[in-house]
């Protein structure tokens, strides 16, 4: 098989590829991971969990969140965009990924379900 | 102080499985040192824990090279080694390769150390200032490179493409990423795209040409600059850094840039050592598994850390040319189209067990994207646009 002929065939395919896991991402749902289970073992990973908002804190860029199950409580960061209101006490859902600042966990939110 | 030794021939032991096998990562050993921080605590102290810790990254940063070079199973740091080391290893010179990229770790690690005194105040203040802008940064060298190209439509369209994939993939959910991502794109598709041009390892040779002063000292100067502005910055790594450096000049011989590659790697492990120690940010996983059993990071602990990573340095060159002799005989022994179809059995079986299905459907469509460039003739910098990308967009939106 000549050079071009497969350049077409794995470009093809390759944008095939592309558009299936764009579509099986937008569809798939992560497991949920209790936030006592969230440490800076899963530093990088995308993780989903839930809970009650205990605490709000509003900058310039961002909300910080102080999300509470039980006894366990998790940092979530939000990035501004659009208009986001957050209630306390109330529940949500968070997709994002695990990161450490100032030897804190926190999840930097990719996803917020409410 | 014999404690101390000790500590550094485990953690090199350890950065000698870590390096080696592919998919296994620095921050798999970190987390087992953590996990079991409290029996450890009871038998030794913290220092002499951080010391296997320091000592372990920094030989990593050695020995990583070999699958990259020989395997074409790379990571984040060694991805832009795979090609010009695969090439050389078809010249017999697989070898070599990987002295070349030790000859880069090596330097530029002393040259780090060398700068230490200085770095201590520069660091804050570049983290204040680039971190509002490596955005900006990233688009400027990435259209730069993309312009020097002479096929410049189809790098922007391979950049984009591997760009909307890295995207797609690193939000996907599954584990460990950048493995499949990275070993389609760079690894698998280098090797079949040598099993289809029936390409055959020739008897490697245990010998290298002599590099001018000048090749090294832009390789290494390249390395120390693009690492130290862009290496510690959050979400950003070595392998955006090596972007940056690869701009900073027109040409890179193969060599040149396998000691770039090399150097890079080394001196952002080490920076995140001293970033540790002047900005108290952990930029790795080994200084989060530092930062949780040390509880303060002294100076005394630098010059300690700086001593290890110098001892570690000085081991991990002999350790490593010893294990890429034995490769390059080995790789001379054996059927190479038999290896090459081993190896990427090898890969799918490790993106199975790492990354699960998911990370099985990257790395085919990653290794599809890989196999673009090459017969386009296009240079394959331009697929770091999977890691440059969604840097680019995290920083921006």
């Amino acid at each position: 098989m000549d050079n071009t002929k497969l350049f077409n065939i794995c470009l093809l395919l390759s944008i095939l590829g592309v558009f299936c896991l764009l579509i099986f991402g937008e569809f798939s749902e992560l497991e949920e991971t209790p936030i006592k289970d969230i440490d800076y073992r899963l530093m990088d990973q995308i993780v989903k969990t839930s809970g009650m908002i205990d605490n709000i804190r509003e900058t310039k860029g961002l909300y910080i969140l102080d999300l509470k199950e039980n006894s366990d409580k998790i940092i979530v960061i939000i990035f501004k965009k659009g208009n986001l209101t957050f209630e306390k006490n109330s529940r949500i859902s968070v997709e994002g990924s695990v990161t450490e600042y100032d030897g804190q966990t926190e999840i930097i939110a990719k996803r917020i379900i409410k | 102080m014999i404690e101390i030794y000790i500590a550094i021939l485990i953690g090199c032991v350890a950065g000698i499985i870590t390096g080696l096998t592919p998919g296994v990562h620095l921050n798999l050993v970190s987390v087992m040192v953590i996990s079991s921080a409290s029996f450890l605590l009871s038998i030794t102290n913290a220092t002499i824990i951080s010391v296997f810790i320091i000592s372990m990254s920094i030989l990593h940063t050695f020995t990583n090279a070999i699958p990259s070079i020989f395997l074409g199973a790379p990571e984040e740091s060694t991805a832009l080694a795979v090609l010009p080391g695969h090439s050389l290893l078809l010249e017999g010179r697989g070898y070599e390769a990987v002295k070349l990229t030790i000859i880069g770790s090596l330097f530029g690690l002393i040259t780090v150390i060398l700068l230490v005194p200085l770095l201590i105040f520069i660091i804050p203040l570049i983290y204040s200032i680039i971190n509002n802008y490596i955005a900006y940064i990233l688009i400027i060298i990435s259209l730069y490179l993309i312009i020097r190209d002479e096929k410049k439509y189809w790098a922007f369209v391979f950049f984009m493409l591997a760009g909307v994939f890295g995207i797609i993939s690193l939000n996907l959910p599954m584990k460990n990423q950048l493995f499949p991502l990275l070993s389609g794109l760079f690894g698998t598709s280098t090797i079949i795209l040598s099993l289809k041009d029936k390409v055959n390892i020739p008897k490697q040779e245990i010998k290298s040409d002599i590099l001018s002063k000048k090749e090294i000292i832009k390789s290494i100067g390249s390395g120390v600059i693009a690492s130290s502005f862009v290496g510690l910055l959050p979400g950003v790594g070595s392998g955006q850094a090596a972007i940056v450096a690869s701009s900073f000049s027109k040409e890179w011989s193969k060599r040149s840039w396998l000691i770039l590659i090399g150097s890079i790697d080394t001196i952002t492990m080490f920076l995140s050592i001293v970033a540790y120690y002047t900005i108290q940010k952990a930029r790795n996983g080994s200084i989060v598994a530092i930062s949780k059993i040390l509880k303060e990071f002294t100076l005394n602990d630098l010059i300690l850390f700086i001593g290890v990573s110098l001892i570690v340095a000085f081991l991990a060159v002999i350790i490593t040319l010893t294990i890429a002799k034995f490769a390059s005989r080995l790789m001379a022994r054996i059927n190479y189209q038999l290896t090459c179809i081993s190896i990427i059995v090898l890969i799918i079986i490790l993106s199975f067990v790492l990354s699960g299905c998911i990370g099985f459907s990257v790395l085919i469509v990653s290794t599809l994207i890989g196999v673009l460039p090459a017969l386009k003739g296009v240079g394959r910098t331009h697929l770091m646009g999977c890691l440059i990308l969604p840097v680019i967009l995290f920083f921006l939106l």
